[in-house]
């Protein structure tokens, strides 16, 4: 009952977990994420790189130079979003990488108490088969009128060979014993690195948010000293005014 | 809370019990648990306690009682290999869990140098448009000048703040690079620590079977033995070197001459196995009991690593059968058996040997000897 109990709730447990696995397809995910933000970057940097070049041709008030402008400034936005994703998806990620190492570790702690029980349990075999080896080694057993007995060498060599293989075991559970211990230290400080790494992703997305912020300010900046050009060759000047405070932003309006 | 209610938390919190009840002596995820296998030992070593005591006596009578134990003994060595192997599927699991989550640095979306070379440049630009215009004293032209240092101020923003990222992205790439140092490190432990818990597996399989050869060949020796005659308690002890002492039956079917010697390998003999250049073998019998020396050459493909002499040790009783097997340690402490296997010939030895596989060493062959 207990078994058929447990089994199912281990059965939904999984489920559940594999239905969560397959919603996030974890590192293809990030691939992919990472793959758009490489191509807007590209497509960035193309148009950002012939801007200058691009608008050197045309007249100040020309709706080509602002439509230019507004395009590298729309190509701005989409690679700044497109890293962002990826940051934000590399976070996540980050977090239940975090997550799955504390679990390998709750499960290899338990294990050191496990193995010592291990040992004292085949302490015990290998007592035992001490005694059977100590009990055929008899001399009733073993001698018949003052010679040795060869029909029990075949036992004897039975339980030579088990005790051979006790002993391998028992040398088994010491190689698991020390192996657990340096697990779940080298697990411990992959935890110490990963909840480090976390932090430092969480830092990077909120500097690139705020990087992101600066470059779209620039693109207003460059478009505005664009309409100023035209302005400035229509002879339209604009009345000074208190500056707003806030880049980006016309600090004037038509005469 | 409707009774209905109450039934269903009653039933959750009794499942949770039970559950938690069986994980207390069971590991995760396991079928077979530490008390099962502790509670079938027990069965099996209060079956007959006594069965060795009384096998130089109990002759026929002591089959049924070997067949009760060797039951007993199935029973639990089929326990505790599901137990070790439950053990180890669980910590092969954490390895599969741990090979699959390697830590990769953050690639480079936004490389921060190209975007500050950019920066500079459009921030020179700015600036030098600036600076031409800064005398003119010309109203439009100064509100022109100052949108050039809008532009500017702008782009410092934008190259504080990619500065910024860029310190912020080194730390999680440090992060992750020591990140994945330690889970190289934990995977490689967690390959000790499986393949450790799994040859224990493996080897109780193996003690299983041995159990399994044991208790019939005891009845065996039971049967055939002769009845035995109490060791004299008076009269002094027995001379060890009394001339007239009989010599000890036959223990082989064959005679000892067919095992006992020296024998080497002829070339252009047969062979299964790795090719040797040299193959000799001596094997010496003492009261039924066998001792010997194999030492070997092969032929390794040129340029190999591989190790191709190999010499080891080998000892053990003669036992009532044609084939002859020994436990053997080779010289670099691996363990293994080896068969002797009489040939047709009289003066013909098949000698087949297995030891533990080490790296670089040849841990099996098959070689008919002749007898030097």
């Amino acid at each position: 009952m207990i078994r058929i109990v447990c089994f199912c709730a281990v059965m939904a447990a999984t489920a559940a977990a594999q239905s969560a696995g397959q919603s996030s397809s974890g590192p293809a995910a990030l691939a992919a994420l990472a793959q758009t933000a490489q191509q807007k970057r590209a497509d960035w940097d193309r148009l950002a790189q012939s801007l200058d070049t691009s608008i050197l041709a045309l007249l100040p008030c020309d709706p080509k130079a602002t439509a230019a402008i507004m395009e590298v400034s729309k190509a701005s936005e989409a690679r700044i979003a497109a890293t962002a994703a990826y940051l934000q998806e590399a976070g996540r990620q980050a977090a239940l990488q975090a997550a799955a190492a504390r679990s390998v570790l709750a499960s290899v702690e338990p294990l050191r108490p496990d193995l010592a029980v291990e040992k004292l349990d085949l302490a015990q075999e290998q007592l035992a088969v001490k005694g059977q080896t100590s009990a055929l080694a008899d001399p009733l057993i073993n001698s018949a009128g003052g010679q040795r007995r060869p029909s029990f060498n075949g036992p004897r060599d039975d339980l030579r060979q088990i005790a051979a293989l006790e002993q391998q075991r028992s040398d088994a559970v010491d190689s698991a014993t020390s192996h657990a211990d340096s697990a779940a230290g080298a697990v411990r400080d992959m935890i110490t690195q990963l909840v480090a790494r976390e932090a430092a992703l969480k830092e990077a997305q909120a500097a690139f948010e705020a990087e992101g912020s600066r470059w779209t300010a620039y693109y207003a900046a460059r478009l505005a000293r664009a309409q100023m050009e035209c302005n400035v060759t229509r002879g339209v000047v604009a009345t000074p005014v208190r500056p707003s405070g806030k880049q980006g932003k016309q600090t004037g309006k038509q005469q | 809370m409707t009774r209905a209610d109450g039934t269903r938390r009653l039933a959750i919190l009794l499942t949770g019990t039970l559950c938690l009840l069986a994980q207390s002596t069971t590991p995760a995820g396991s079928g077979a648990s530490r008390e099962g296998y502790r509670a079938a030992y027990k069965s099996w070593r209060e079956t007959d306690p006594g069965l060795e005591r009384d096998a130089g006596t109990a002759g026929q009578a002591l089959t049924p009682r070997t067949a009760k134990a060797a039951e007993a003994a199935a029973a639990y060595g089929a326990s505790r290999t599901a137990f070790l192997r439950d053990l180890a599927a669980r910590e092969a699991q954490n390895l599969q869990r741990l090979q699959g989550a390697e830590i990769q640095p953050l690639p480079t979306l936004a490389p921060a140098p190209d975007l500050l070379r950019f920066a500079d440049r459009e921030i020179g630009t700015a600036r030098a448009s600036a600076s031409i215009f800064a005398n003119d004293p010309d109203r439009a032209i100064q509100q022109l000048r100052q949108a050039f240092e809008r532009e500017r101020l702008a782009l410092n923003a934008v190259r504080t703040a990619i500065g910024d990222r860029q310190k912020a992205e080194e730390q999680a790439t440090k992060a992750a690079l020591t990140a994945e140092t330690a889970r190289a490190k934990a995977l490689e432990q967690y390959s000790f620590l499986a393949s450790a818990l799994t040859q224990s597996a493996d080897l109780m399989n193996q003690e299983t079977a041995a159990w399994a050869a044991y208790y019939p060949a005891l009845a065996e020796a039971s049967r055939s033995a002769p009845p035995a005659s109490p060791t004299p308690v008076s009269g002094g002890p027995v001379s060890s070197v009394a001339p007239s002492a009989p010599r000890p039956p036959p223990i082989a079917p064959l005679p000892l001459s067919r095992y006992v010697g020296v024998w080497a390998f002829q070339k252009g003999g047969a062979f299964h196995g790795p090719e040797p250049e040299s193959v000799e073998v001596a094997v010496h019998e003492e009261d039924g009991h066998a001792s010997g020396t194999l030492s070997a050459r092969f032929k390794v493909p040129p340029g190999s690593a591989a190790d191709p002499v190999l010499r080891f040790q080998f000892s053990g009783d003669f036992r009532a059968t044609r084939n002859q097997t020994f436990a053997l340690q080779t010289s670099d402490g691996a363990m293994g058996t080896i068969d002797l296997i009489p040939g047709g010939p009289f003066n013909v030895l098949e000698v087949n040997f297995a030891t533990d596989a080490k790296a670089g060493k040849i841990n099996q062959g098959d070689v008919l000897l002749v007898k030097q």
